[in-house]
C-alpha cells in the first residue's frame, strides 16, 4: 500500500536537516582553507624535485581571438598571442615605450629626418613548422609583410597603418584606392543581381585597376636595401615619431614567405584562392619571435614554448606560457585565487577586466594594479538629427554630466574623467585645463538649453541614446539619462543592441546619441584628432567645424616637428571641439589588473603591452 | 521488418525536414541586420569588398545558400567568428596532434609543477569541440540515470522512511536550484577554496567531475522522482507478490520484475533530459570554461557567423533526430505492443 499522505512534517525536517549538515560541513571545510593535493583520478605524485624547474606563466588574453595571423589581426586578444611569436623591428620598454632593438639591432635617421634605415641583426632566424634548419630573417620578409598589409585583397583591417606612419606614397595609394571604389561597387552590384553581361564588361577593368594598384604598392616608401637593411622613407619628418611608435606593433611583423605562399596561394591577379592550410597553426607556424605556439585548443587556451632558435633565447626567462581564452570573467577571478596549483593563474591578463561589481572587493588586494590606458569613452551626437544639429543643445547636454560622479560611483575602476577631447600622454601631450573643458555646470547647461529654445527641457523632441548590450555601458547610460533629466528636464530614451547591430547602426548614421570608445592605435595625439576632420571616415557625428579651421589644424599639428608648437596646436583643436561638441567625452579608460607577486617585469602601461619575454617568475 | 520500413520512412522525412530547417535558418539569419565583420571603426571599402567576396556575401540569395551548405563539406570558407578554422574543424577538432603525430583522445602527459614535483596526468579529449560537449553530456546523463534511478529505487523500496525523505528532499533541491547556481557554487567551494578539483578548465579526467555533477544533478533529481513513482506503481502488483511467494530472491525481483515496467517513466523522460542537457551545456561550458560547442548555438548568431551557424543547425538537428529515433526504437524494443508504431512522433 503506497502511503503518499503520511509524509507530514517529516519530509521537511529531513530536507532541512540534511541540507544543513552538508552546507555547514562544506563551509567549515572551505573556510579552514584545508588544502589537499589531488591524489586520485589517475595522477601520482612522485615527489621528485629537479634542479631546473621549468617556469610556466598562465594568464588570460580576453575572448578567443578571431585570428592570430600577424598581418590580419585586429583585436587585442589576438595581438596578445601574435606579439609573442613574432619579433617586429623593435620592442618597447613597458614603462617608458622607448624602442629596444628587436629584429633591427640599430637604426639611423637621415639628416632631413625623412629616411629611417633599420639594420637587421644577422643572427635573427626563422624556425618552426616544417623547417629542418633555421633560415635567416631578411629585409625582404618585412617588405613582403608590409605589402601584404597594404594589399586590399588580404583584407587586413589595419590596412591604413602605413598611412598613419606617413610612409612616402601612401597618400597617393589610398587616394587611388578611393578612386576605383565606385567601379568596384558597380561590379559588386552586377554580381549580386547575376547580370553576367555587365560583369563581363566590368571585371577586366577592375582587374586592370587592381594590377595598377599592385604596381603602386611596389613603389611605396619601404624597401630592402640588401638582405640586412630595411629602409623606410617618410612624407614628412614629423611622422618619424609615429613611425618609431608603430614599428614595434605586431601588425608590422615579418611573415615567412614560403609558408605563406604554400598555405594561402593566390592566383595570377592576386585574388586569394581557397586556403590550403592555416599558416598560424602549430604544425605550420614558422616564426622569428621568442615563442612558438605548440598547442591551440579553440576557446580554451594557447600553449607557447620558448623558441630555441630565437637569437636571444638565453635571455628569455619563462619557458612556457598558457594564454587562456576567457569566456567567464568571474571564472577567471575564481581561478586567480584557486588553491589547486594547476588551476591557479599568475596574472589576470591584459584584456581581462574585473567586472565592475567586483572591483570594490579586489581594490584592497595586494595584487591589484591599475593602468591608465590610452583610450577614451564618449558619446557621439548625430548632428544631422534634430535637435542635435544645434550646438547649444549639444553643449548643454555635455555640461550637464557629472563625470566625477560617474567614475566614482558607477564605473569605480579609477577611471580619469575627461573634459576635453584628447587624453593626456606622459611626456608628450598635456590636454587643456579641466576648467576649459566640459566641467559639470548645470547652470550653464540650463542657460544653453534655454538659448536653444527648450527652457527647462520644454518641447525637447524625443531622443534615443544607444549602447551595445553590456552591464557597464548600461550603468553609465542610466546615470547620464538621470543627470540629463534632473539638471535639464530632458527625457532621453535608452536603447541597447547586440554588438553587430549596434555597430552597423552607428557606422551608417542610424542613431541620435551613441556610445563610443576609441583606443589609440599609437601613442600620439593624432590618433584621436583624426576622428574629427569633416572628411574623416570616423567622424560619426558628421560634424564639421563652422570656422573651417579644424581640418587644417589637424594636418598642421601632425606635421609639426617642434613638440611645443604641436602641443599648442592640439590644444587649439581641443578648444574647438569643446566649442563645437560633436561628441561628449566621459572618461579615460583604465584597466584594473591582478598580478601575483612572483611575476616580475610587469609594468602597467597605456597600451596593455606586456610581451612575455620581458617577464620573469621568481618564487 | 516493421522496424526497417519504419526507419526508412523516418529517414526520408527527416531529410526533407532538414532541408526546410536549413532554408529557414538561412532566411532568418540573413534577415538580421549586421554582418560578420563589423568592427568598432569603419572599414576601408576595398577591404570590406575583399571580405565580402571571400564570404560569398555579395552573391544572389540562392548562390549564398548553396555556398554555405556546400561549405560544410568543402571547408573553403572559414568560420566567420574563428577565421583560422573551418566550421567542421570547430565542431570536430582533429583527434591527433598534427605537429607530433600523436593521438589526442586518451593519453598520459608528464608534467613538472613549479615546486618541482613530477606528475603524470591522464588527458582525455583535450581539444574540446563536440567531443567535449558529448563527454560531459553523456557523463551527466549517465550520472543522472545512475544516481537518480538508484536513489529512486532505494527510496521506493523504503518508502516513508528517513532515507526516502532525505533522498526526495535532495531531489527537490535538484529540481528547484538551477545549474547556474550549483555550478559556480561547486566551482568556488570545491575548486577555489578547497582545491580538491580544478574550478575550471578542460583536458584531464578531474576536469570532468564538477561539470558532470552540475549538469546531471537536476536530471538525477527528476529521474529519482520518476523512478520512485514508477516503482511504487509496480511494487504491489500481483505478479511481484507471486514471485516473492515463490521464493525468488529480492534482488532478482527488483531487477527482473519491478525495474522493467517501473522504468517506463524514466525512458519517457530520456528524450527531454537529453535536450535539456544539450541546452544546459551552454551554462556549464561557460562556468567551467570548457571548450565545447554549446556556446556556438548562441554566439554564432550574435556574431553573424553564417557558416558556423549553418553547420551547428545541421548538427543539432541531426543529433536531436537521432536521439528521438533511439528513444522510439527503444520503446519498440521494450514493449512489444508498440512495434511498428511510433511512441513519440
Amino acid at each position: 500500500m503506497s502511503n503518499e499522505e503520511g509524509k507530514g512534517p517529516w519530509q521537511s525536517i529531513a530536507i532541512a536537516a540534511s541540507v544543513a549538515i552538508v552546507t555547514v560541513f562544506m563551509f567549515a571545510l572551505a573556510s579552514t582553507g584545508c588544502n589537499k593535493r589531488d591524489a586520485g583520478n589517475g595522477k601520482e605524485a612522485t615527489g621528485q624535485k629537479t634542479a631546473a624547474v621549468p617556469t610556466h606563466l598562465r594568464f588570460g588574453i580576453g575572448a578567443e581571438p578571431k585570428t592570430i595571423d600577424s598581418t590580419k589581426c585586429y583585436e587585442s586578444a589576438g595581438i596578445e598571442v601574435v606579439m609573442n611569436y613574432c619579433e617586429p623591428l623593435v620592442w618597447y620598454d613597458q614603462a617608458t615605450f622607448v624602442p629596444i632593438p628587436g629584429a633591427a639591432e640599430r637604426w639611423d635617421v637621415s639628416p632631413d629626418g625623412k629616411t629611417y634605415t633599420f639594420h637587421l641583426r644577422a643572427n635573427a632566424t626563422w624556425w618552426g613548422g616544417a623547417l629542418t634548419k633555421p633560415e635567416p630573417v631578411t629585409a625582404s620578409d618585412f617588405v613582403a609583410a608590409w605589402r601584404r598589409l597594404l594589399d586590399p585583397k588580404t583584407a587586413a583591417q589595419y590596412i591604413e597603418l602605413p598611412q598613419h606612419m606617413g610612409i612616402a606614397g601612401t597618400t597617393q595609394y589610398f587616394a587611388e584606392l578611393k578612386r576605383i571604389q565606385p567601379l568596384v561597387e558597380k561590379l559588386t552590384a552586377a554580381e549580386k543581381t547575376g547580370d553576367a553581361a555587365r560583369v563581363a564588361t566590368l571585371e577586366p577593368q577592375v582587374q586592370r585597376e587592381y594590377a595598377a594598384l599592385a604596381l603602386l604598392r611596389q613603389g611605396l616608401g619601404f624597401r630592402a636595401d640588401g638582405p640586412n637593411r630595411f629602409v623606410v622613407d617618410l612624407e614628412d619628418a614629423a611622422r618619424g615619431k609615429i613611425l618609431m611608435k608603430l614599428v614595434g606593433f605586431p601588425i608590422l611583423c615579418p611573415v615567412h614567405q614560403p609558408t605563406l605562399a604554400r598555405c594561402e596561394p593566390r592566383d595570377a591577379q592576386g585574388n586569394a584562392l581557397p586556403r590550403v592550410c592555416t599558416w598560424t597553426d602549430p604544425e605550420h607556424l614558422v616564426a622569428n619571435g621568442p615563442y612558438l605556439i605548440t598547442e591551440h585548443v579553440l576557446n580554451s587556451h594557447f600553449t607557447l614554448e620558448r623558441n630555441p632558435k630565437y637569437w636571444d633565447a638565453a635571455n628569455v626567462a619563462i619557458d612556457r606560457a598558457t594564454l587562456i581564452s576567457v569566456t567567464d570573467e568571474v571564472g577567471m577571478l575564481r581561478r586567480y585565487e584557486s588553491k589547486d596549483m594547476d588551476d591557479t593563474i599568475d596574472w589576470l591578463g591584459a584584456n581581462v577586466p574585473i567586472p565592475p561589481d567586483r572591483i570594490d572587493m579586489w581594490k584592497s588586494h595586494p595584487d591589484y594594479r591599475t593602468s591608465t590606458l590610452y583610450g577614451t569613452y564618449f558619446y557621439w551626437f548625430n548632428t544631422r538629427q534634430r535637435p542635435l544639429g544645434d550646438v547649444n543643445v549639444r553643449r548643454a547636454l555635455c555640461f550637464a554630466i557629472d563625470r566625477q560622479s560617474i567614475v566614482t560611483n558607477v564605473t569605480r575602476g579609477g577611471q580619469v574623467p575627461l573634459t576635453g577631447a584628447f587624453p593626456p600622454l606622459a611626456g608628450e601631450y598635456s590636454p587643456i585645463p579641466a576648467v576649459d573643458g566640459f566641467t559639470f555646470d548645470p547652470a550653464l547647461a540650463q542657460q544653453l538649453l534655454a538659448a536653444a529654445g527648450f527652457p527647462n527641457g520644454r518641447g525637447f523632441p524625443s531622443v534615443t541614446l544607444k549602447y551595445n548590450t553590456n552591464v557597464g555601458h548600461k550603468a553609465v547610460a542610466e546615470a547620464i539619462q538621470d543627470m540629463w533629466r534632473t539638471h535639464l528636464g530632458v527625457s532621453v530614451a535608452l536603447q541597447n543592441q547586440d554588438w553587430s547591430s549596434f555597430v552597423t547602426d552607428r557606422n551608417s548614421g542610424n542613431f541620435q546619441v551613441a556610445r563610443a570608445g576609441w583606443q589609440g592605435d599609437y601613442l600620439h595625439t593624432h590618433t584621436f584628432a583624426s576622428m574629427f576632420p569633416s572628411n574623416s571616415a570616423f567622424n560619426d557625428a558628421k560634424w564639421s567645424d563652422p570656422s573651417g579651421q579644424l581640418d587644417g589644424l589637424v594636418d598642421r599639428a601632425l606635421r609639426e616637428t617642434d613638440p611645443a608648437k604641436a602641443q599648442t596646436l592640439y590644444q587649439r583643436i581641443e578648444r574647438i571641439l569643446v566649442a563645437g561638441a560633436p561628441a561628449c567625452p566621459v572618461y579615460v579608460y583604465t584597466k584594473p589588473d591582478l598580478v601575483k607577486p612572483y611575476v616580475k617585469g610587469y609594468h602597467p602601461n597605456a597600451k596593455n603591452y606586456h610581451p612575455i619575454h620581458q617577464l620573469r617568475i621568481e618564487r | 521488418m516493421h522496424i526497417l520500413s519504419w526507419l526508412r520512412r523516418k529517414c526520408i522525412m527527416l531529410a526533407i525536414t532538414l532541408v526546410v530547417v536549413t532554408l529557414a535558418t538561412f532566411a532568418i539569419m540573413k534577415a538580421a541586420p549586421g554582418n560578420p565583420y563589423a568592427t568598432d571603426r569603419k572599414i576601408e571599402p576595398a577591404v570590406e569588398r575583399a571580405i565580402r567576396k571571400a564570404l560569398c556575401l555579395d552573391e544572389p540569395w540562392h548562390v549564398q545558400y548553396w555556398c554555405y551548405v556546400k561549405n560544410m563539406a568543402t571547408g573553403e570558407i572559414p568560420s566567420m567568428r574563428y577565421e583560422d578554422k573551418t566550421p567542421m574543424s570547430v565542431i570536430f577538432p582533429s583527434l591527433y596532434d598534427q605537429r607530433t603525430g600523436k593521438q589526442r583522445i586518451l593519453y598520459w602527459e608528464d608534467r613538472t609543477r613549479y615546486d618541482g614535483t613530477k606528475v603524470r596526468v591522464l588527458k582525455i579529449l583535450p581539444d574540446g569541440g563536440l567531443f567535449a560537449s558529448f563527454v560531459v553530456g553523456c557523463g551527466a546523463l549517465l550520472f543522472a540515470i545512475g544516481v537518480g534511478v538508484t536513489a529512486g529505487v532505494f527510496a521506493a523500496k523504503r518508502r516513508n522512511s528517513l532515507i526516502d525523505h532525505c533522498l526526495m528532499g535532495w531531489a527537490m533541491i535538484g529540481i528547484t536550484v538551477p545549474n547556474f547556481v550549483i555550478g559556480p557554487l561547486l566551482a568556488y567551494v570545491v575548486g577555489t577554496r578547497l582545491g580538491w578539483l580544478p574550478s575550471s578548465g578542460w583536458g584531464e579526467l578531474r576536469h570532468l567531475v564538477l561539470p558532470i555533477i552540475t549538469l546531471g544533478f537536476a536530471y538525477a533529481a527528476y529521474f529519482g522522482r520518476f523512478s520512485r513513482g514508477g516503482m511504487l506503481e509496480v511494487l504491489n502488483e500481483d505478479y511481484v507478490r507471486t514471485a516473492r511467494a515463490k521464493g525468488v530472491p529480492e534482488w532478482r525481483i527488483t531487477v527482473w520484475h519491478e525495474l522493467k515496467l517501473g522504468l517506463q517513466p524514466v525512458v519517457t523522460f530520456l528524450g527531454p533530459a537529453a535536450s535539456g542537457i544539450v541546452v544546459g551545456s551552454i551554462v556549464v561550458e561557460t562556468v567551467f570554461q570548457i571548450p565545447g560547442i554549446g556556446r556556438h548555438l548562441v554566439e554564432s548568431a550574435l556574431a553573424r557567423d553564417y557558416t558556423l551557424l549553418m553547420a551547428m543547425t545541421v548538427l543539432l538537428f541531426t543529433l536531436l533526430s537521432v536521439a528521438n529515433m533511439i528513444v522510439d526504437l527503444s520503446y519498440q524494443l521494450i514493449d512489444p505492443r508498440t512495434r511498428g508504431k511510433e511512441a513519440t512522433s
